[in-house]
């Protein structure tokens, strides 16, 4: 039995994994953006002369993982790669260092506002903006060569486009992060603001203008019939590939694999409304942030600030296409038809709110959205206010 | 051939004929919403099946009855059951035959368009092209994986063990060597391929899986190319929680069925009720546990957290299997001045391999499955187990590569599959000589 | 049939101990383990200050031998503890002690924005300081409030730092050596000190190792050339830490004045949390009609018709699989055990892939034969195909086991009982009415029993095939179709929906064990499974 035991621990010793001196970057990326980013890395490392290792995680856990993990001095000591709507809850809970005195004024003003205020929170800047993204609409430049000027228009060619070989558009419904696009650009928004700040009673996904967004959404599927059931981002980005899928609306992270298939692909924002209201979907901010208990906290907050300099940000958009957060790097890559089109569909997108409360929005909403797209007559009023009733907390 | 032969073949090709007749006059499969359809083509399913069904067991019942006429029910029965026990295997096969298809594709999506050319099985998805077979999905799946030299030896010895395995299990089949003599080298041939894969799991090492780049250093590879290191990952947890439950779990199993002392009932209670609360709501509070230990991110934390579930069920599991086993081997061995703990050690755990083999077994293939824990657990991709690195397939990112999972699922059953069917007897038998009570 | 019971006891009666005392006297021993183990870790961390925590367990096992030795000398009846001792520990370690703290913690409000940590998004500044130093004025009183705590601000820590950082005049660089103009202040710990790297466009705090008058020795030479006219030296900040009384809009009244002298520049406050009684289980049943109810009735439902519905195939095939005279019949028994033999998470979700309505491979077998008119969508419309799902693929996954576990039974009947029935006249209906039934029915009652108590917390099924179902217009974001009680913990805790409120995820816990517990006490009352035990 002893002898079991102490092999045991022995074992234990040898198999399980010591953490390397030196800094240790939990990263959600996947390729090449994580190849990319080991590059950027090891320029550091060799440059100031610290070791520095990658870790990758499952972007679903990693709030949770930070939660648990950083004040028993477990965690990473940089996070790369988590959208800006995730930050707060991890702020207020403590294990996000504070970067206002890391930033430079020179940085600062070089971010886009928008950027700069995703990582905003309480008036204290949490982390560093790296690139901007967004849903727009990716299309097959073979089966489309212009997208219609008016919604109406676009809804009139995706019908047109969905043959029995082929579909016209066809999209993640059920996921909120997309479907945002509709309730909002109808009149609907997730958390007011009163005095500049976002209000977290004041939610708004069950007025009449996200409810008249939620019909719409009905309405491709049953009235215009363009999304069918059982549609999910698999199923619409498989067709994409396939060059069965006229549009497609989704992010920069789809253009790499359609464009490896062989897609001619194109870019542009989703149209306006017939009224002109300009089309207003999620504009996510991914960033760098720093982890509060960290041991080396001056080596990891000047990694932070190494893989958020312009030259590093200009990669990121040479590689997949991601608008960056600096405008001089961007200013640099202005030319690509990805990034302008993309950038574009910036220009009006609303960011993502970064309080706490954004957290709790995820699940009801796909609850609700799974509700109204399921059958033509489910009750689109019900389901919102359901929804915001446990936003609200009721 | 007697006259009374004749009616069977005629039956056979009648029967042939009409669910030839049924296929053939079936109308066109119909394209209808992306979907290809034959109309009432359930009707003719059903009537090959019925046909095939009542070709064969009229069959054997008319064969029964010219051989031996009292037993014609018997032999159509017969024929029925093997029918219908074959339709079964079918059924159950379906999904893994399917898998095996996807994994051997070049197409990387479930959701690609059908096909327009193949025969109607291919056209209507039902198996993919098999004009598109190739090896890709599984290049990719292991081109990050790079094997040290003296590793080599290890896979040498263990592809031997196997095929000596399957080799002896054929030959002991078809009835060329002796039951016994088989049954020693079916042993001898697991031990060799239970000690080589042992020590490949423990020498192999997360720095072994890497891209190299265009100028010549190594990149760690992405999760989707190390399937090879989470299924080392998950032999290394599972297979140190076995043995751990067969080293804890043997004492305790021998006290309850063999002592009286106070407290015994309660103490059984205890460990009955003890493994029913769902262990991983305990999550939180295994996290601090261990992150005090500073076993947070170590294999040796999880299975540690593994073993409190482990040990109980293990437990009870062995005291009713030495519950049914004569005291009067102990007692002889007593009688002749051995202790109590000799006679443990010489007597009971020798005639229990068998059991402890099934105890190790039962927790391997619990713990190869379990992901919750282990998720939170282990924090860093090089840590993942099959479970984990699978999962990251279908929800961390937007795009599922359906080729590469498939392929890395083929894969990460391969290990279980392995044991699964090399003990088969030692994990049926249990359940056979009914040393498992309640 | 417990033939070892008027043999078994081999121990001679001299002196058997109470429960009471054999518990005490291992308690005993346990604690003096622990003492050596504490031990060891001090020694260890004042040998080495790196050594991990878990040489204590060493330790521990070190000293725990001889104490047993000793205790068993006087008292020889502790024998069998002694066997229990390894088990007992770890199922006390391992199971029990995480369960006392979840049930602790049921009874807190503790969550991932209520744990314990400071709030350092609750930063404000100080803007005066009261003369009587026990109330301050704050900048941004919506910043630091307390709302999301259980009683507000009264009895919150709160940390009050001191100023930070100054900027100063840098002469030169050598290296590693910085001169600045005018040496730091003494009474201050410099931290590091900012330069702007101008080929890089950046500033790079470095770390002082230390200092020597005006100079600073930094960690590590600067990569690249500073600006030496943009130096910031960081100074640590001074840290106090207090315990509010009460916050009314930008009022914060501190328990104790501020000591005389510190200047306070800003104040953050820690994320309490604590006791608050039944409020959980409260949480629970207010909704109760939206979650724990339906939730409740589906998981007692699923877990009775998967039982009984891979029982029934499994009964078939053992019986059809038990006629010794079937040719095959390894083989058929060993094709038939691969849903078992496979790991369900990989199964599991290669069925999800299959269940696809648009594109799996199931609705297009369905369409092909024109099963169904349109087809089915399994995973995301009605909660009834999903249900049905999920039942269909723990079918699938579920009826090895039983199969085998009735081909156990089956062997274990004596063939002379059916040699005795065919003599007496019987069909084979009657002989297996009359024969098999009966012996099995009792031979199964267990296999019944461990697969009802595993199925109702069966995790894996639910959230790999549907992550707990469609949503649904009567349930919540969290309850949803197909969840069953654990999975709808496990949504509170671990969700972000949920708020990672892991006080009410350990509260819905609680109640799943009293549940689990209840229905087995049920169980064994009905099977008298437990007399067995009591009386064996």
């Amino acid at each position: 039995m002893k002898r079991l035991l102490a092999s045991l621990v022995v074992l234990g010793m040898v198999a399980g994994a010591a953490f390397a001196q030196g800094l240790t970057v939990w990263t959600t990326f996947n390729n090449p953006t994580l190849d990319y980013l080991q590059q950027d890395v090891a320029d550091f490392a060799s440059a100031f002369g610290v070791d520095v290792e990658v870790v990758k995680l499952d972007i679903n856990e990693l709030k949770q993982q930070m939660l648990l993990s950083a004040p028993q001095g477990q965690a990473g000591d940089v996070i790369v790669g988590i959208p800006h709507d995730q930050m707060s809850e991890m702020a207020v809970g403590g294990v996000l260092a504070d970067l206002t005195g890391a930033a430079t004024e020179s940085y600062l003003s070089d971010l886009g506002e928008q950027s700069r205020l995703a990582f905003t929170y309480n008036g204290r800047l949490f982390g560093l903006p790296l690139f901007v993204e967004g849903p727009a609409l990716l299309y097959n430049r073979d089966l489309v060569t212009s997208i219609p000027d008016s919604y109406e228009g676009f809804i009139e060619l995706s019908q047109e486009l969905t043959t029995s070989d082929t579909f016209g558009f066809l999209y993640d419904i059920n996921n909120f992060y997309f479907s945002y696009g509709w309730l909002h650009t109808f009149g609907g928004y997730v958390f007011g603001r009163t005095d500049g700040t976002l209000d977290p009673t004041d939610v708004g996904l069950a007025n009449e203008g996200a409810v008249r967004g939620g019909e719409e959404l009905q309405a491709l599927r049953f009235e215009h019939g363009i999304v069918p059931a059982g549609t999910n981002y698999d199923v619409a980005n498989g067709l994409f590939i396939d060059g069965a899928l006229a549009m497609f609306y989704t992010g920069p992270w789809a253009v790499g694999q359609a464009r490896e298939a062989g897609i001619d692909v194109g870019v542009a924002p989703m149209p306006s409304l017939a009224d002109g209201t300009p089309w207003s979907g999620f504009m996510g901010v991914q960033g760098v942030l720093v982890n509060e208990f960290s041991e080396r906290g001056t080596d990891a907050v000047n990694l932070a600030k190494w893989l958020t300099r312009s030259d590093s940000q200009l990669g990121y958009a040479q590689l997949e296409g991601r608008v960056p957060a600096s405008q001089s790097a961007l200013a640099q890559v202005a030319e690509d038809p990805i990034v302008a089109g993309f950038g574009e569909a910036l220009l009006t997108s609303e960011p993502m709110p970064n309080i706490p409360e954004m957290g709790q929005v995820w699940g009801p909403m796909a609850n609700a959205l799974g509700v109204i797209t399921e059958s033509a007559d489910a009750d689109v009023e019900a389901a919102l206010e359901q929804a915001v009733r446990e936003i609200t907390g009721e | 051939m007697r006259r009374s032969d004749l009616p069977i073949p005629l039956l056979l090709a009648l029967c042939a004929a009409g669910i030839w007749a049924l296929f053939a006059t079936a109308p066109a499969a119909v394209v209808q919403d992306r979907f290809l359809v034959v109309p009432w083509g359930w009707t003719r399913a059903l009537g090959a099946l019925i046909l095939a069904i009542g070709g064969v067991a009229g069959s054997a019942w008319l064969w029964g009855r010219s051989r031996r006429p009292l037993r014609a029910g018997r032999y159509a029965l017969t024929a029925g059951t093997h029918l219908f026990l074959w339709t079964a295997i079918a059924t159950t096969f379906y999904p893994v035959i399917y898998l095996l298809a996807v994994s051997f594709n070049r197409n990387d999506t479930l959701a690609g368009s059908l096909p327009r050319e193949g025969p109607l099985w291919v056209r209507a998805g039902i198996l993919p092209d098999p004009s598109t077979v190739s090896l890709e999905q599984y290049r990719k799946v292991l081109s990050a994986t790079h094997v040290v030299p003296y590793q080599w030896i290890f896979v040498a010895v263990a592809v031997a063990g196997l095929l000596t395995l399957i080799f002896v299990s054929m030959a002991a089949r078809a009835e060329r060597i002796p039951g016994h003599r088989a049954d020693g080298y079916r042993r001898t041939a697991g031990f060799v391929l239970f000690g080589a894969l042992a020590a490949l799991v423990v020498s192999i090492g997360p720095g072994q899986f890497y891209t190299v780049a265009a100028d010549g250093t190594r990149v760690p590879a992405a999760s989707d190319r190390t399937i090879v290191l989470f299924i080392r990952n998950t032999l290394l947890v599972s297979g140190m929680t076995g043995l751990f439950a067969v080293a804890i779990s043997t004492t305790a199993g021998y006290a309850f069925a063999r002592m009286r002392f106070e407290g015994r009932y309660q103490t059984l209670l205890t460990f009955v009720f003890v493994q029913m609360f769902p262990g991983f709501m305990a999550l939180v509070a295994i996290y601090y546990l261990m992150s005090y230990l500073d076993l947070i991110n170590t294999f040796t934390g999880l299975i540690l957290a593994y073993s409190g579930g482990a040990i109980a069920f293990s437990a009870w599991i062995f005291k009713g299997y030495l519950e049914s086993i004569s005291p009067a081997l102990e007692e002889a061995a007593r009688v002749d001045g051995a202790t109590r703990w000799g006679a443990f050690v010489r007597i009971i755990l020798p005639i229990s391999v068998p059991m402890l083999l099934f105890i190790f077994l039962l927790q391997f293939i619990n713990t190869y499955s379990e992901f919750i824990l282990a998720n939170t657990l282990l924090i860093g991709q090089e840590n993942w187990t099959v479970g984990i690195g699978l999962r990251n397939f279908t929800t961390g990112r937007f795009d599922t590569q359906w080729g590469a999972l498939a392929a890395s699922a083929v894969l990460g059953s391969l290990p279980i599959l392995a044991i699964f069917y090399s003990f088969q007897e030692a994990l049926t038998g249990q359940y056979q000589s009914g040393g498992v009570k309640g | 049939m417990d033939i070892s019971r008027p043999l078994a006891d081999f121990l001679p009666s001299r002196g058997r101990g109470g429960l009471l005392l054999s518990l005490g006297l291992l308690t005993l021993a346990l604690a003096v383990a622990a003492a050596g183990g504490v031990l060891t870790v001090v020694v260890a961390r004042w040998v080495a200050p790196a050594a991990p925590v878990w040489l204590g367990i060493l330790g521990g096992i070190a000293t725990l031998i001889p104490t047993l030795r000793v205790i068993a000398r006087r008292y020889d009846w502790i024998l069998p503890w002694y066997y229990l001792l390894p088990a007992l520990v770890f199922l006390l370690t391992f199971t029990l002690f995480p369960v006392v703290l979840t049930v602790i913690l049921a009874f807190t409000d503790y969550a991932g924005i209520r744990n314990g940590q400071l709030n350092v998004a609750s930063e404000t500044n100080v803007v005066a300081v009261d003369p009587d130093r026990t109330t301050i004025e704050i900048a941004d009183a919506r910043v630091f409030d307390c709302d999301d705590l259980r009683a507000g601000c009264a009895g919150v820590r709160a940390r009050v730092y001191g100023s930070g950082d100054v900027d100063v005049e840098a002469i030169a660089i050598d290296g590693a050596r910085l001169e600045l103009a005018e040496p730091p202040p003494d009474d201050r710990v410099v931290r590091g000190v900012d330069l702007f790297l101008p080929d890089v466009g950046l500033t790079f705090e470095s770390a002082v190792a230390r200092v020597e008058g005006s100079t600073l020795i930094l960690e590590r030479a600067p990569p690249f050339a500073p600006d030496l006219g943009d130096v910031v030296l960081r100074l640590e900040r001074s840290v106090l830490e207090v315990d509010i009384l009460s916050d009314e809009g930008t009022t914060v009244r501190l328990a104790e004045p501020l000591p005389d002298g510190f200047a306070a520049v800003s104040i953050a406050r820690y994320n309490d949390f604590g006791y608050i009684g039944l409020r959980n289980f409260r949480t629970i049943f207010a909704q109760a009609s939206r979650a724990l109810g339906p939730v409740f009735v589906w998981n007692v439902a699923f877990a009775t018709i998967t039982v009984i519905l891979n029982l029934a195939v499994g009964t078939l095939l053992a019986v059809l699989l038990n006629n010794p005279d079937l040719r095959f019949r390894g083989l058929y028994r060993t094709l038939l055990i691969i849903p078992w033999a496979l790991p369900n998470i990989i199964t599991i979700q290669v069925w999800r892939g299959f269940l696809n309505q648009n594109f799996g491979a199931i609705n297009r077998l369905a369409m092909l034969l024109d099963v169904t008119p349109e087809p089915v969508n399994w995973l995301l419309g009605s909660e009834w195909p999903a249900r049905g799902a999920v039942l269909l693929v723990n079918l699938w996954l579920g009826y090895p086991f039983m199969m085998v576990a009735v081909l156990g039974a089956l062997s274990a009947i004596p063939r002379e009982l059916y040699e005795a029935a065919r003599i007496d006249g019987a069909t084979a209906w009657r002989s297996f009415t009359d024969v098999t039934a009966p012996l099995l029915r009792t031979a199964l009652v267990p296999i019944t029993l461990t697969g009802f108590a595993f199925n109702f917390n069966n995790f894996n099924i639910i959230y790999l095939l549907t992550d707990g179902g469609p949503a649904v217009d009567w349930g919540t974001a969290t309850a949803r179709g197909t969840d069953i009680l654990i999975s709808w913990a496990y949504n509170e805790a671990f969700r972000s929906q949920g708020g990672y409120a892991y006080g009410l995820g350990s509260a819905i816990s609680l109640l799943i064990f009293a549940i689990t517990l209840a229905v087995s006490l049920v169980n064994f009352r009905v099977t008298g499974a437990l007399k067995e035990v009591s009386n064996a």
